[in-house]
């Protein structure tokens, strides 16, 4: 556990390895959502088969964006929470990123 | 050129032709389907969310400062992308059921049709349901007119039920291209929002959940959702329009505190 004064009268608190837990914890359902699609079923959709063909595409495609982004906030909290050499600031600033 | 041959519907078999009663699909597919976005994909979504809300919590006296701060705000936004994607992917999984529906009751009332057909004087060839012999004049060049008219109703009614059960299942399936349209639309601008690395992402460059299916390479559907995801409107911080889902509580909100 790591606690710094800072300016102002508060403090910092870093939890390390609960920081590692909620990443790798973030990785694994992340795993387990991209994993999903293994599983997805197929047959004779008929005339609908361009319209399920579609649709599968389009949930595929929202929950591989959830994925990635369960990923980088994890992968993103493990560095901030093992870098000691990063202000508080700067560690703030990695989740940041791209948006 | 018939209306219906015209909008390419099997209402075309309705001709000289006969009455087509062979509608392809299998109903079963669809609810398969069904299952699996409702069981296992909005299941693992609604997992991954509820991890997340378990660290924030956990981590909202481990990690104080800007750091964990922006952790928690992260956080936050992937639960509510989570929630929302859940519960349209439920919304995806009863579109679907309805058309598995719809596509189950068109094959049992044209089979049904099919199966009267032979006692009420018509014809059937394969899965064609035929006028039969009394509209065949080098069969029955003499047929009693009350015979006739009383066959030509017959067929009448048996044309009109089957051209009814046609149009019904292509209304669902325009119907429910309607609805995957503006959901898929829904979703990129939903998605957007997220930014981080899925939106720094290189043009054309993608990444889907891992599937086995065989539509998995097409390359003209990518394209048009890459397309559509690349022309949404400006990042929104909330939910578009239409994608809540009021029936569906938020998973914070099924957490034990």
């Amino acid at each position: 556990m790591r606690s710094d004064p800072v300016a102002g009268g508060g403090e910092i608190t870093l939890d390390h390895a609960a920081v590692r837990d909620a990443a790798a914890g973030l990785l694994t359902a992340a795993e387990a959502v991209d994993a999903a699609g293994a599983d997805l079923p197929w047959g004779d959709f008929g005339e609908a088969g361009a319209l399920i063909a579609t649709l599968s595409a389009a949930y595929t495609e929202a929950a591989a964006r959830l994925v990635t982004e369960a990923t980088v906030v994890a992968l993103t909290a493990r560095v901030a929470g093992d870098d000691l050499t990063r202000t508080d600031a700067e560690q703030a600033d990695l989740f940041r990123i791209g948006r | 050129m018939s209306a219906s041959e015209r909008d390419g519907s099997g209402l075309a078999a309705m001709g000289g032709d006969g009455i087509e009663t062979h509608v392809p699909g299998d109903p079963a597919a669809f609810h398969a389907l069904a299952t699996f976005l409702r069981g296992c994909l909005a299941d693992r979504i609604e997992a991954l969310a509820a991890e997340a809300v378990g660290h924030r919590r956990r981590l909202a006296d481990g990690w104080r400062g800007e750091a964990g701060m922006a952790f928690g705000v992260s956080l936050g936004r992937l639960v509510g992308a989570c929630d929302q994607v859940a519960a349209d992917v439920e919304a995806a999984a009863a579109q679907v059921d309805t058309l598995g529906d719809t596509l189950h009751a068109t094959q049992s009332g044209l089979a049904a049709l099919r199966g009267l057909a032979p006692s009420r004087g018509m014809e059937v060839v394969g899965t064609r349901i035929l006028p039969g012999r009394l509209n065949d004049p080098l069969l029955a060049p003499m047929p009693d007119l009350r015979d006739f008219t009383a066959a030509s109703t017959v067929w009448n009614e048996t044309r009109s039920a089957a051209e009814d059960l046609w149009r019904r299942w292509y209304d669902a399936v325009n119907e429910s291209g309607g609805w995957v349209s503006e959901h898929a639309s829904l979703l990129a601008t939903l998605l957007a929002s997220l930014g981080s690395a899925t939106a720094a992402r290189q043009p054309g460059q993608r990444h889907r959940v891992r599937t086995r299916a065989p539509h998995q390479g097409d390359a003209a559907q990518a394209g048009r959702l890459a397309g559509r995801r690349g022309t949404s409107p400006q990042r929104r911080r909330g939910p578009p329009p239409g994608l809540h889902r009021p029936h569906r509580r938020p998973v914070r909100d099924r957490l034990p505190p």
